[in-house]
């Protein structure tokens, strides 16, 4: 029995690894790159590489642009094709109804978020409004409207952070689909391998490269798994958990009146307005808010900074504002206080969290990492390489094993897989770096010059996958892909090309940022070339020997020690 | 062929049938949450940090089952009627 | 002591309770120490040590931030150490094959 129950483990191991192993590696990767999302924009819009900014005067630098933010395009678009009856209005006619002003202690400018309430009926029933969604950006200290920066592709936020978690793929959400179920099958991976694995204790620090190609694969898929099993097993939990309102609407659909009768009770209790009051009604000074929520938290012992002050039912008699600590020095996102717009007056304070309530702050702060703790990011960083360290070994590992039987039958399963690990692996990395490379060198003038990177982006990745199925002959014949060596050596060229060019393009060079102490920028480029030289050495093992390691297919055994 | 359909029919069980069930389980583990006196929200947060641990153990246990007929039955047949059961306590409730 | 040194402290300590768990292992004493048996009671002084450090690296990474906090550093710590101590015990396998 116990050993059927092994069976199907590994059976489905190795079948749910394969079909979304691929979507791992990316959802892995792009999460890695994501802990430093903020970074990465002030790498790729240079115009905004400044000091973090604290939240500035609401009174005089954000509540000026309020009126001026309008649905964005695609959100429009969005709403159009998937979610109401009828066409919508234009988007200057559709009125605000929420609005939240957002920085944190990783942001430069200010960023003026609006919820517009659209008029058309929904065409999910179950769904009460449909909403479109627009923002702007605020210099703290001039109070300028920053046009041009909003216009441009932000990469780390705006392309490699939804790459994480829905693939780009918006049609009809299938994207955030395929990311759900790649998580689930990660977690069952998690168990599966925990049971197949022989010797989880005894060879928990084992990796042996002088052993058989298939053995070192195994040692590695192995060893970065169990000691990434925490981490892995706790942000795919995390991932999932976020998203299972979406994935899970169980609730709402069965048990609408439940819910809203519910929201109803507590928005009584709290005295928050739930609705709109449909009468205009005035704002007093939301620094006074502000200064009081400051003076609050500092009575308490955990003085702070604002990370967002949000108005919600905008310009209405019923609007209340909200202010939110920028919770730097925990885990736990939010810790909010309430105030009636009209007067100012403290309406409600978000009560202690209750011990379910606490854990999934807790949850979800451990998933999205607004915490000030640098080490603590780099830590989690190094454990998404890990991560992705051990989903890649899982391919080679199966490619491995078959690699000779294949060759031998004429099956070209595989090739088909080495071909697309080289496109998950050296490929994505390579797409990846050409993309900030194109963001760097392309001129920013240029017509189209954010869907020129992301079209940078997509066929050099293609371009990867079509190189690995070319130069994919040897493993027909039960060898080595040529690809990964070379890939390997663009990766190091792409990624050395792309910190020069942020140099020769902002004058930002190493030297500069460090002496200046400008991380954001400096971190990114140390990465790439870090990056591009593992690229290099990888390169070169692999020219110098066809394989990273020199195995020594018959070293034998050490004599045992004779005990006398 | 046949050992195609087989595969297809273990993936599908388990998969969707796992879906099924979590599905039920989430109204059902929700409102019966409610019922027994936690406050509503957090029964509902507590549920849906449970889900994707039951939709685990299913899906683990849709794999490891002799008979993909028996885990349809289970998953499908017990999700569907958990989801039931929970519409019928949110209809009587109010 | 500022935080940032707490916590490098609790890295190392970390390290130092990883590889005292590993050279608990027979295969890795062997790895380290040659032929040099591995007797019961150095495997299990080595096994106490290495949770004790532990331990003291959970105690640092929570002086120098609050629990919720540590909480994380600290699994997240030990995933560094275990990954290094591996790294180092490879090396140091290869470079005794190569002489």
């Amino acid at each position: 029995m116990r050993e059927t129950f092994r069976l199907s483990m590994a059976y489905m191991h190795t079948w749910l690894g394969l079909v979304l192993g691929l979507v791992l590696m990316v959802v892995f990767f792009f999460g890695t790159l994501s802990v430093f999302d903020r970074e990465i924009d002030r790498w790729s819009v240079p115009e905004t590489r400044a000091a973090a900014a604290a939240m500035p005067s609401f009174d005089k630098i954000i509540r000026p642009y309020v009126e001026q933010v309008q649905p964005r395009q695609e959100s429009m678009d969005y709403a159009q094709a998937y979610e109401v009856i009828g066409q919508l209005p234009p988007a200057d006619r559709i009125p605000l109804g929420d609005m939240s002003a957002v920085t944190s202690h990783r942001d430069p400018l200010i960023k003026v978020y609006g919820t517009f309430d659209v008029p058309n009926a929904p065409r999910d029933a179950s769904v009460d409004h449909v909403h479109v969604f627009g923002d702007l950006t605020v210099h703290p200290e001039t109070g300028e409207r920053l046009t041009s920066i909003e216009q441009q592709l932000h990469l780390g936020t705006e392309f490699f952070y939804p790459m994480h978690y829905m693939l780009h793929l918006e049609w009809y959400d299938v994207g955030y689909w395929i990311v759900g179920l790649a998580g689930l099958a990660m977690l069952a991976a998690l168990v599966s391998g925990v049971v197949m694995h022989r010797k989880i204790f005894r060879e928990f620090f084992t990796f042996r490269p002088d052993k058989p190609r298939l053995r070192a694969t195994l040692d590695l898929h192995n060893l970065t798994g169990v000691v990434a099993l925490p981490f892995l097993f706790m942000l795919t939990f995390t991932g999932l958990f976020i998203m299972a309102y979406f994935y899970l609407p169980a609730v709402e659909d069965l048990a609408r009146q439940t819910i809203d009768r519910q929201d109803a009770i507590e928005h009584a209790e709290s005295g928050l307005p739930e609705e709109p009051a449909g009468r205009p009604g005035g704002l007093a000074s939301v620094d006074a808010m502000a200064a009081d929520a400051k003076a609050r938290w500092a009575a308490k012992g955990t003085p702070g900074e604002i990370g967002y002050i949000a108005v919600t039912h905008w310009g209405d008699a019923n609007a209340y504002v909200s202010i939110g600590r920028d919770s730097v020095d925990r885990v736990a996102t939010g810790e909010t206080l309430h105030y009636r717009a009209a007067t100012g007056e403290l309406l409600y304070e978000d009560p202690p969290a209750a011990p379910i309530t606490a854990t999934e702050g807790f949850l979800h702060g451990l998933h999205y990492q607004q915490f000030k703790h640098w080490g603590l990011r780099w830590l989690l960083f190094a454990g998404g390489l890990l991560s992705c360290a051990c989903i890649a070994t899982g391919f080679l590992f199966f490619v491995e094993k078959r690699r000779r039987k294949h060759a031998a039958a004429g099956v070209p399963g595989a090739r088909i897989v080495d071909t697309l690990a080289v496109a998950a692996v050296p490929g994505m990395l390579i797409a990846t770096v050409a993309m900030m490379l194109a963001n760097r060198v392309l001129p920013a003038d240029l017509a189209g010059y954010d869907l020129w990177q992301e079209r940078v982006f997509w066929l050099t990745w293609l371009a990867t996958l079509a190189h690995g199925a070319v130069r994919s002959g040897a493993v027909g014949a039960g060898g080595t892909s040529r690809a990964w060596g070379e890939q390997c050596w663009a990766l190091a060229l792409l990624g050395a090309a792309a910190a020069v060019a942020n140099w020769a393009t902002t004058g930002d060079h190493l030297g500069r940022t460090i002496a200046t102490g400008y991380w954001p920028v400096a971190g990114v480029d140390l990465v790439l070339l870090a990056g591009a030289a593992a690229a290099a050495w990888a390169g070169y093992r692999l020219g110098m020997h066809g394989t990273l390691h020199r195995p020594r297919g018959a070293v034998a055994p050490q004599a045992e020690p004779v005990h006398v | 062929m046949v050992s195609g359909f087989r595969t297809v029919d273990r993936f599908a069980a388990a998969i969707l049938g796992g879906f099924v069930f979590a599905y039920g389980f989430v109204a059902l583990a929700t409102l019966g949450g409610f019922a027994l006196g936690l406050p509503f929200f957090e029964a509902w947060s507590l549920t849906m940090m449970l889900s994707a641990l039951v939709y685990l153990g299913v899906l683990v246990w849709g794999f490891a089952a002799r008979r993909t007929a028996i885990v349809w039955a289970v998953l499908g047949g017990g999700g569907a009627a958990m989801a039931a059961a929970a519409w019928a306590m949110a209809r009587t409730a109010s | 002591m500022s935080d940032g040194i707490l916590l490098a402290f609790a890295q190392v300590l970390a390290i130092g309770g990883m590889g005292c768990l590993a050279l608990s292992l027979a295969a890795h004493w062997k790895q380290v120490f040659g032929d040099r048996a591995q007797t019961r009671g150095a495997a299990r002084g080595l096994r106490t040590a290495g949770a004790l450090l532990l331990a003291a690296s959970f105690g640092l990474c929570a002086t120098a931030n609050p629990v919720s906090m540590a909480a994380l550093v600290w699994p997240m710590m030990l995933t560094l150490a275990a990954a290094i101590v591996a790294a180092a015990l490879t090396a140091r396998a290869q470079r005794a094959r190569r002489g």
